[in-house]
């Protein structure tokens, strides 16, 4: 009995020695931060292809919008764990996904073992956000820059960067408050386009309508809308949808924020 | 000046109260969890140091 024991925890372990369930409780938490942050499906099967190769074991993964589910296998096919893991929204942080493929790497080089990926693990899950003071500063600073791509001019450039600081602001707060982010898109969009109108309402710069037009593109979802494409051409159908659909409705929420603003200043650009 | 006017300037005062409430608040939220801190770092080994035979370390307690 005691035989039969030893080898059947014997089967569950790879050649390196790491057990089949613990291989896939790490790569399904990997998995659902990595996809948390903002990577595409094709990344997160890669990574943990790479992480599962080096490690002996066999792993699939299915991924749905809001959870994600591995199967992982010893050598011989004979054990095997599955695990759903919810996937982990951190928002969209790149610090994150990098350190994250930058431990894949080092795993599959050899140079981190186990134990220590499940520490670095830890590490990178605790990761803070970016400054919001610098984040909000250079998101308005690449809004004005926007509207100089478009052909503003200088006035019209401060009026954006004025709403980009003010909304984006907003933005913050609200989500802080974990005020709805749909209503907060709207809300963003419609006090970024009032501030915009700036040059409308008091005859300001050259170019009011780039002003006007500009002020809410910092809030276009386009990283999810990436995304989606990316998981569209990997034929994740599902994850596709569900990511070009989490992004209509934010479009959706700043452009009826947007038309809001436009009624509101009377301004007839239709 | 003009109703458009009018209106956009009401428009970006209420936007602006909102930012002052909101630092407000984030100003109190921050106090009330220095207090909590302060509440924390009671030293309670001091606390329940007196003996309970001599009342005179009692009021030990008062400074806590």
């Amino acid at each position: 009995m005691t035989m039969k024991i030893s080898t059947t925890m014997k089967d569950l372990t790879t050649a390196d020695e790491i057990p089949v369930k613990e291989a896939c409780l790490f790569l399904s938490e990997y998995a659902a931060l990595l996809l948390g942050c903002a990577a595409t499906c094709i990344r997160t099967e890669k990574n943990v292809k790479r992480i599962a190769d080096t490690w002996g074991v066999t792993s699939e993964m299915i991924i749905l919008p809001a959870h994600v589910q591995i199967q992982v296998w010893d050598n011989e096919r004979r054990h095997s764990f599955r695990n759903i893991e919810h996937i982990r929204h951190t928002g969209i942080h790149f610090d994150i996904n990098t350190q994250l493929s930058k431990l894949s790497w080092n795993i599959a080089d050899g140079k981190t073992n186990f134990e220590e990926a499940q520490a670095i693990f830890k590490k990178i899950s605790k990761t803070p956000p970016a400054n919001p003071q610098t984040v909000l500063l250079l998101a308005s600073l690449a809004n004005a820059s926007f509207c100089r791509l478009f052909g503003g001019d200088f006035i019209s450039m401060l009026i954006v960067f004025a709403a980009t600081l003010a909304g984006f602001r907003l933005k913050q707060i609200m989500l802080e408050k974990k005020a709805d982010v749909r209503l907060t898109f709207f809300c963003c969009s419609f006090f970024s386009s009032v501030i915009g109108a700036a040059g409308y309402v008091f005859g300001w710069g050259n170019t009011p309508e780039l002003a006007f037009g500009t002020s809410v593109l910092y809030l276009i979802p386009g990283i999810p809308y990436i995304n989606s494409v990316s998981d569209l051409l990997d034929g994740h159908y599902v994850s596709s949808f569900a990511r070009f659909m989490n992004a209509a409705v934010l479009t959706f929420c700043l452009s009826t924020g947007f038309c809001g603003g436009l009624l509101l200043m009377s301004l007839k650009w239709f | 000046m003009n109703n458009q006017m009018i209106v956009w300037l009401l428009t970006v005062g209420v936007l602006f109260l909102a930012f002052i409430y909101a630092a407000i608040e984030k100003w109190h939220s921050t106090k009330r969890n220095q207090e909590f801190i302060d509440l924390n770092q009671i030293d309670y080994e001091r606390m329940y140091e007196y003996d309970y035979e001599d009342f005179d370390n009692y009021e030990g307690l008062d400074d806590c």
